[in-house]
Order: C-alpha cells, then structure tokens, then sequence
C-alpha cells in the first residue's frame, strides 16, 4: 500500500517536472519564436491524462496545474481553471466516443479544444475578433493539434515508465 | 461500488467547476499571493536553468570577444568627445529654454522621474490576453500600477509583483484602459486594449478633427501615468452622424511582439519652481 502511494507521487512528480516544461516553453521560448501564434501545449497534457491517468486523479491535477498556469496569464481569477476544467470534462465525454488513442484523433481534438478554449475565453473578455486575429487562432490551433500527440506520447510514457 | 465512487467525483469537479466560474466572474486575482509565489518559483528555476548560458556568455563577452576593444577604445574616445560637445549644446538650449519659460510667466510643476530597468522573463501563455512576467519585483522598487516604457512610449503597468517579478497588463490587453490625449488637438478620451494588438480611442466627439496619423499621450489622469507618454498613432477614424461618439482606432507606439527591455517609472518627485 505505501509502495503503491510512493510510486502515485512520483508519478505526479514527474508529470509536474512536465507542466514546469510546457510552462517555460509557452512563456519563454514560443514567445521568441513566434509571437503572432500561440501553441497551447497544456491541452496536450489534458488529452495525455484524460488518456492515460485515472479520472480522479486526473481532474484533481487538471485543477491544480490550471490554477497555478493562472500566474502567467491576464486573464481574471478562474477563468483558466474554469476553461481547461471545461474541456477535461468534454474530453472525458468524448472518450467513451472517440478512440483517443489515434493520432489523428488527438490532433483533432487539440485543434477543436483550443478554438473552443477562445470561444469560451469571449464569455469572460470583450475582444475584438478581426481577419488576421481569426488566422493567427486558425494557425495556433492547427500548431497546437499537431503538437497535442507528443505531449500525450509524454504523458503516457512518464506515468508508465515504472510498468512492467 | 466502482461506479458510484465515479459519480462522487464528478459531483465534486462540478462543485469545483461552478466555485471556480463564481470566483472567475468576480473581482480579478482574488489569490495574488499565492500566483505571486509561483512565479517566484519560477523566477528561481529560470535563473538555475540559465545559469550555464550565462557563465558562457560571460566567458565569450569578458574574454574572448575583447580582441579587438583597442580600436573599439579608440572609436568610443571619439564619440565620447563628440558627445560632450553635443550635450553642451543642449545644455544650452536646455536654459535657453528655461529662460523662455520664465518670461512667459508659465507656471507648471516639473518633475523628475526614476527609471527602474527590467527584462521580460516569460509573456502570457494564452493568446487573448497580453501580460509579460518581469524579472525585477518588490526588492527592486517595483510596486503595483507602476508604469511600465521603453523607448518609444508605453508598455503597460504593473498588476502584480512578488519580490523578483512583476506581472505587466500591456495596453494592448482588453482589460487595460488609459486616460489620454490627442496630442495635436488637446482633446481627452480613454484608450483601450482590443486584444488583436491595435488600440481603441473611445469618446472622442464625431464633430472634433482627428486625422490618421495623429499622435496620442497619457493625459495624465487617475495619476497613474504620467503626463505627455506616448501611447500610440491614429490609424483609422470612422465617423458617423448618428453616432456620438467617433470609432478610433490606433496603432500602438511600442511594437509588442519583440519587447525584451523596458523600463519602470518610479514616484515623481515634485519640485514646483
């Protein structure tokens, strides 16, 4: 029993020393790159749990990490935790509809769950939604759904290293 | 059994979704402390990741890359000397215009603001929202609403600092709203962040002349900007008879995409001569 609860918090250690990642390379590194788009590696990492790591555990993490992604953001208290709660919960759903372990499938999935992301984004900011401002979403969402299978072959791999 | 544990969970993430969307639509940061501690931890984390690169750099900038510094000795001793001569005439001009000023009777306070320099450590993680994360906080003399420049006007202000980091609100962000100035025709109006990069003037009257390209400042109200900063340049006007009010938008003054060092304004220090 505590083998078992030793090997969860290593676990989530290790999916926590991925979320500081996603972190510095969303602030830090894409920023520099490219700063017309934004590639949401956090909804990678949502699809990757939603996957691969118990339901409870799961939504409890998604909380947490949300709220402390929170500290990057201008975006009013909660609305990240309220958003990526959102499309947890939706990606739940979708697994009893979807096979989420195609490729194809979970580059989808990231693409549509950041567009929805924006569209539940306006629910809290008044934006305004011009022609290069609905490219660069297009063009960050398609980044993000072909970005999302990697962080979720990460996912997989970090929570099942000690399998076997 | 296993089903029913299920359903508690939901239960809970729902009760946790619906605090959240109450604490979301409330007032803002309601746990700046806590937030704050996380970007200190970053902060931490970012200098410890750095730190080779820096020892490098160091190395390269102190050592290697001094090669040729005679000449370039050489060159700055010339323009240090061209300088001095330049910055004599300004001098000059510089009391010269004081003069002027005191013969016109003109009576305004001056003031003498403090720069505080700064780089940007990390910007927003999501796209509708623009933020950067500074690396100098509390112990540096940053504070809350603390204007934020650069060279070719203003960045934005402080909404939260920690002791070595500072989380901006840039002006291109929808939350952000700046009394200000058109520069040519004195007419006040508030500028706001649309989210798509550009700025939107708001009530300034149809009937006043406001021409593309005109310049717009900080007006200088709510006393967190100070006076004659630039915010940006008219882009489009559209005016329309029924309307009010004329839809202006402008381009901003600092371009947004590359910013890597700015500047905080401290306290003015008031001297009235």
């Amino acid at each position: 029993m505590s083998s078992e609860s030793e090997r969860l918090t290593i676990r989530i250690i290790k999916i926590g020393c991925l979320f500081v990642s996603v972190v510095i390379i969303e602030t830090s590194v894409f920023p520099d790159i490219a700063n017309l788009v934004r590639i949401d590696l956090f909804l990678g990492l949502i699809l990757g749990m939603v996957i691969t790591i118990p339901f409870g555990t799961a939504s409890i993490l998604v909380i947490v990490l949300s709220f402390l992604l929170q500290a990057f953001s201008g975006a009013s208290m909660g609305s990240l935790p309220f958003i990526y709660l959102i499309t947890f919960l939706g990606l739940t759903a979708a697994k009893n509809v979807v096979y989420l372990e195609n490729i194809v499938s979970q580059i989808f999935l990231g693409g549509l769950s950041y567009i929805l992301g924006i569209v539940l984004a306006r629910l809290f900011t008044p934006i305004y939604v011009s022609p290069p401002f609905i490219a660069s979403v297009l063009a960050s969402s398609l980044l993000t759904g072909i970005a999302t299978p990697l962080v979720v072959y990460m996912v997989r791999i970090l929570w099942r290293q000690d399998e076997a | 059994m296993g089903s029913n544990r299920s359903d508690k969970i939901f239960f809970i993430i729902i009760s946790v979704l619906v605090v959240i969307f109450l604490i979301s639509i409330g007032p803002n940061r309601v746990f700046n402390g806590t937030l704050s501690t996380t970007r200190e931890v970053y902060y931490w984390m970012e200098r410890v990741a750095s730190s080779p690169l820096n020892l490098t750099r160091k190395i390269w900038n102190n050592y290697i890359y001094l090669v040729d510094t005679r000449q370039e000795n050489e060159n700055l001793k010339q323009e240090l000397a061209e300088l001095r001569i330049q910055c004599r005439h300004v001098k000059e001009i510089e009391e010269e215009n004081k003069r002027l000023r005191s013969m016109l009777e003109f009576k305004k306070a001056s003031y003498t603001f403090k720069l505080y320099p700064a780089s940007v450590l990390g910007q927003d993680i999501s796209m509708i929202f623009k933020t950067l994360v500074l690396n100098r906080g509390t112990s540096d003399g940053f504070f809350k609403d603390m204007p934020i420049v650069n060279m070719n006007g203003v960045v934005g202000r402080v909404i939260s600092v920690s002791p070595h980091t500072s989380e901006v609100l840039l002006i291109t962000d929808p939350n952000s709203a700046i009394p200000a100035l058109i520069k040519t025709i004195k007419t006040k109006g508030i500028v706001r962040g649309r989210g798509d990069g550009l700025l939107n003037l708001e009530y300034i009257r149809s009937s006043e002349k406001v021409n593309a390209g005109d310049e717009v400042v900080t007006s200088g109200l709510l006393d967190i900007f100070p006076r004659g900063l630039r915010l940006g340049y008219v882009l489009t006007v559209k005016k329309d008879r029924r309307e009010m009010f004329a839809k202006i938008i402008l381009k901003p003054a600092v371009s947004m995409q590359r910013i890597e060092d700015v500047f905080g304004i401290g306290k003015a220090d008031n001297k009235n001569n």
